[in-house]
């Protein structure tokens, strides 16, 4: 079909302009919106662009020519754009709303048929659980039949094999059955339990609104979650430190507020919440919940078309909440010393045979372990926590170690447990299973708890020196990095080959001040620089 | 059919302002207008009244400023059509603007009647056929119209309502205001200055009742009397009837029947929103006895994908307001957990002078508790610039609370409309009255009535004698 292009309005009082160039010539295939022609007007000179897709057929104006508005510019034979237009007719509800970009998430709740009555039934299904997970055990539940629970609202703690997640409702209603008991396990998707929405006919659409409109109110955060308007209060806050206690979910209203008068300042809104979070949630353990809320500044995209968007979720999103929490709670600070290893690489070298025949390979780290261990017993502080609630220091006369694996998840720390008790060759069969089991996401919550101390051995990747993030509520990690050959002279005056390898201690300075971490970062390069040492500190 | 993320009914500064925002976070935006784009503002409400003030106020200048300050000139001559022409062009560039912004951001525009199928389906109806529109949301921007009184139907050429007023083809000789609200007053004034002969019949014993601050008010009364405009308070209108080429207009006052002679009616005795649209009741959602869509502080309405914005959902029927509720709901679509926490929205008077306030009242602060207020005065009589300018009425009051915390700032006097702002960001900023005053206004400006204002009320401001005389020690600013 021909469609012939009208020149556009160009603007407040132009009635024509001045064609300076053709963008298309005949026969080439034009897009909706894309520019055809450049004209100049007394004011301005604009890109004119097609309001519909075709092939042009013939240009009407040659440059220079000037061109009245509402004129015929150039003809279009279009392809299939008007036949599309009218197909629907027909049609008059409209599909269930896409996610095209806003807030509609694919519920996962689903509503039963026979909802007459008003009170219709929920059935809120497992959510995928993270990456590769398919199923969880249900620890507890956390609402009862005939609880009346808030979207959003957490109904149920579930351990999968990388973390333990509280399941939200994503509809309001009363609880009607649980259908699983704490043991349990529940497969991603099975039916967790199901719900009467309570307020159904306030809810409810009026009768003459289509199915698709409740799907449709969920997308704008809903009216359950805001407290009212500021305008009638006393409260003094300033416009932006209102909208951030909204976006907190933060009653402003029953703040008190620490600024001048009285007024509410971000801290003030902010503290709510961190004061919220801890008391209700105790942090910790190595895989641990990192529960304090920070603040979500916004991102907002410069170039949007070039990046691309993933949630942010699962054990990525667990390392991101343990780390985040670890350096907001503790001040860190890392010494780092290199030590001879010509001893220690020749040690290994002896051991090789020893280790094959016993079905396992030693590496450099149960020696480290080991050196560790009796470098700790010197220097209990490196095996403590700081209770901060009790305002404690806890020393442990356990030695569970952990180590830092790269997997294809990212970043877990197994732990060896009651090292002290373990023989180099049990360890190194440990650390191999562990870190196997780590890579192929197998790991039991339990392997990944209960950590005094911490290894990062980033050197068997690359680097020279790291400062390490210390795992909460540890107070200190080791870091050990790579084997560099270095020429010397010994005390003849002769060229000798050495081995060097660097260590880093990152250490929590409530607990641990600078002179006490070189005294131990000393006595355990001693030990590393010569392992017959080790046989000191056996018992 | 076309399907839409967001349809937005009526293209005022409510409307437009919501399909641009909602554009702007990247929703799928249509927006259906009846009429001119703009809305009742930008065609026949705030920028047209604005245009004609403007024109009387430089007419007025001339036959009564000019003369003291030296400049002689002939006897102004007004070319009313020009004038009114002029204005017209006003209203095109600001709704020709908003086609625009509209259409630069992608929102589809429908130029036509909406009717209302169901809470996701909009018919539109236009010169050019009907066309569905399927939507997930829709906000309502239907706005208000003047509300007509029995006896004085709007024939809108010589029974008027502000549209029809501000739209005539020649200067009233005498014309007749039912109802001294901010429109009646606006109108009346420059219609004053242009020569018409004005009386205003107004039910209340004072202009602008519970509206301004009373103080406002009088300086303004002050000065229509002063330029002959009649106010008769108390006053009922009954009935006109036309005796040749006039009208006779009959109102009872103190129990007695009057009569007055005009050639032009202006009734202005409010505005009604326009909940009463037969199709909305299609929707499901609940309207007030007055016609206000109910909404939560959300805006939305009973119907949860549908909201409604400006004069359709209540007082204080303003544009600003309506603009702000647009941004805030097309935020809320977008999924932000925001509700209206607006601490004050301001009000302006485009009379003369001009009443600007924000804030609250003496007597609102009293009734929500407040107790040893501090309330002071500052003139414009003593400040230098509004000498230099010849506009010394008025003054700036402020009303703080007991720790001096900025509660309501009332201003009548040159641009008050213009210096009103600052007094809207200190409120919502929590300021004190040290605030204000401790920051460095520029001289020689009428803002600096601001910074004496507070310092007025803080004791002593430097250009007024204040008693006592004397104040122990500065101000300390001590946290109370």
């Amino acid at each position: 079909m021909a469609f012939d292009l009208k020149l556009p309005e160009l603007g407040e009082g132009v009635t024509e302009g001045e064609l300076i160039k053709w963008l298309v010539k005949p026969g080439d295939t034009v897009k909706a919106d894309q520019s055809v022609a450049e004209i100049m007007t007394d004011k301005a000179t604009v890109e004119v662009p097609t309001t519909r897709a075709g092939v042009v057929k013939e240009l009407k104006f040659k440059a220079g020519d000037v061109i009245k508005v509402e004129s015929t510019i150039l003809t279009l034979e279009e392809t299939g754009a008007s036949a599309a237009k009218a197909a629907a007719p027909t049609a008059t509800t409209m599909a269930a709303p896409q996610t095209n970009g806003h807030a509609f998430n694919p519920p996962t709740t689903t509503v039963s048929a026979g909802a007459a009555t008003g009170g219709a039934t929920y059935e809120l299904k497992l959510p995928e659980l993270g990456e590769g997970v398919t199923e969880g055990e249900l620890i507890k539940w956390l609402v009862k039949p005939g609880d009346t629970v808030k979207p959003d609202q957490s109904v149920a703690e579930i351990m999968t094999d990388k973390a333990t997640v509280e399941v939200p409702t994503t509809k309001g209603g009363t609880v009607k059955e649980l259908k699983f008991k704490a043991g349990e396990v529940v497969k991603v998707e099975s039916v967790l339990l199901t719900l009467t929405s309570a307020g159904g006919t306030q809810n409810a659409p009026p009768p003459q609104a289509q199915p698709t409109m409740a799907a449709a109110a969920t997308g704008a955060s809903t009216s359950a979650s805001f407290y009212p308007p500021v305008m009638d209060s006393k409260v003094l806050a300033t416009p932006s430190t209102r909208r951030l206690a909204r976006e907190m979910q933060v009653d402003i209203n029953g703040v008190t507020g620490t600024g001048l008068a009285g007024r509410v300042t971000r801290e003030d809104i902010l503290k709510q919440l961190d004061s919220v979070s801890i008391g209700t949630k105790a942090p910790a353990t190595s895989t641990g919940n990192g529960s304090i809320s920070f603040p979500k500044p916004g991102y907002s995209s410069t170039n949007a078309t070039a990046e691309e968007r993933v949630p942010l979720k699962g054990i990525r999103k667990k390392i991101a909440e343990n780390l985040q929490m670890a350096k907001h709670i503790i001040p860190h600070f890392t010494l780092m010393d290199e030590v001879d290893v010509t001893e220690l690489v020749a040690f290994r070298e002896s051991m090789k045979d020893i280790a094959e025949k016993a079905g396992t390979k030693v590496t450099y780290l149960p020696f480290v372990m080991k050196a560790l261990i009796a470098t700790i017993r010197e220097f209990p502080a490196f095996n403590a926590s700081i209770d901060d609630n009790a305002q404690e220091i806890v020393y442990k006369k356990y030695f569970n170690l952990g180590f830092a694996a790269d997997t294809p998840n990212g970043l877990l720390v197994p732990v060896v447990k009651q090292a002290d008790g373990k023989t180099i060759l049990d360890i190194s069969k440990e650390i191999i299973d562990l870190s196997k089991r780590a890579r192929d996401g197998k790991l039991k919550p339990d392997e990944m708890k209960g950590a005094t101390i911490t290894i990062t051995n980033i050197g068997s990747v690359g680097g020279t020196y790291a400062t390490p993030i210390i795992n909460h509520p540890e107070v200190a990690i080791l870091g050990m990095y790579k084997i560099q050959d270095r020429l010397e002279l010994n005390a003849e005056g002769k060229v000798i080959s050495k081995k060097y390898m660097n260590f880093t201690i990152t250490c929590d300075h409530r607990l641990i001040d600078g002179a006490l971490a070189a005294r131990f970062l000393k006595a355990f390069l001693g030990r590393i620089q010569k392992p017959a040492l080790l046989m000191l500190d056996m018992h | 059919m076309q399907k839409f993320d967001v349809v937005v009914v009526g293209s005022g500064p409510g409307g437009y302002v919501a399909a641009i925002k909602c554009a702007q976070l990247g929703l799928n935006t249509a927006i259906v207008e009846k009429e001119k784009l703009g809305g009742v503002c930008l065609n026949v409400g705030c920028i047209p009244s604005k245009a004609m003030i403007t024109a009387a106020h430089w007419l007025d200048k001339v036959e009564h400023g000019f003369p003291e300050m030296g400049i002689e000139v002939s006897k102004p001559k007004i070319d009313f059509k020009k004038m009114v022409a002029w204005k017209q062009s006003v209203c095109d560039k600001m709704s020709g603007g908003v086609n625009q912004l509209l259409k630069g951001n992608k929102v589809t525009i429908f130029n036509g009647t909406a009717e209302f199928m169901s809470p996701t389906l909009i018919e539109v109806q236009s010169s050019k056929g009907k066309e569905q529109l399927e939507t997930k949301y829709m906000i309502l921007a239907l706005g208000s119209r003047p509300i007509q009184i029995p006896g004085f139907e709007f024939d809108e050429k010589n029974i008027v309502s502000s549209t029809g007023a501000l739209d005539l083809d020649a200067i009233p000789k005498r014309m007749v205001t039912i109802g001294g609200g901010y429109i009646g007053l606006e109108i009346s004034s420059y219609m004053k200055k242009l020569g018409t002969d004005v009386t205003i019949l107004e039910a209340a014993d004072s202009l602008l009742a519970g509206v301004a601050d009373p103080d406002c008010s009088q300086v303004v009364a002050r000065k229509l009397k002063k330029s002959g405009v009649k106010v008769i308070h108390q006053a009922k209108a009954k009935s006109q009837k036309k005796t040749g080429s006039d009208y006779e207009v009959t109102y009872e006052l103190n129990g007695k029947t009057e009569t007055l002679k005009a050639d032009k009616i202006l009734v202005t005795v409010g505005r009604r929103p326009n909940g009463d649209q037969p199709t909305l009741k299609k929707l499901g959602i609940q309207i007030d006895e007055r016609g206000f869509v109910k909404v939560d502080a959300q805006r939305r309405t009973n119907v949860k994908n549908i909201f409604a914005i400006g004069d359709l959902c209540g007082q204080p029927m303003l544009a600003h307001k309506a603009s702000h509720e647009g941004v805030m709901v097309a935020e809320i679509i977008k999924g932000a957990p925001r509700a209206f926490d607006a601490k004050t929205i301001p009000a302006v008077v485009f009379t003369d002078p001009e009443i600007a306030s924000a804030g609250m009242l003496e007597s609102e602060a009293i009734a929500k508790g407040y107790k040893n207020l501090k309330i002071a005065k500052f003139p414009f009589g003593a400040n230098g610039r509004a000498v230099s300018m010849m506009e010394t009425d008025g003054f700036v009051k402020m009303i703080a609370s007991e720790n001096d915390v900025l509660l309501g700032v009332h201003i009548v006097g040159p641009e008050a409309s213009n210096l009103i702002s600052e007094a809207v960001v200190a409120i919502e900023m929590g300021a004190r009255l040290q605030d204000l005053a401790l920051s460095i206004h520029p001289h020689p400006t009428l803002g600096e009535t601001m910074m004496e204002a507070a310092e007025a009320t803080l004791g002593h401001a430097i250009h007024i004698i204040q008693k006592p005389l004397h104040t122990p020690a500065p101000q300390p600013a001590a946290t109370k």
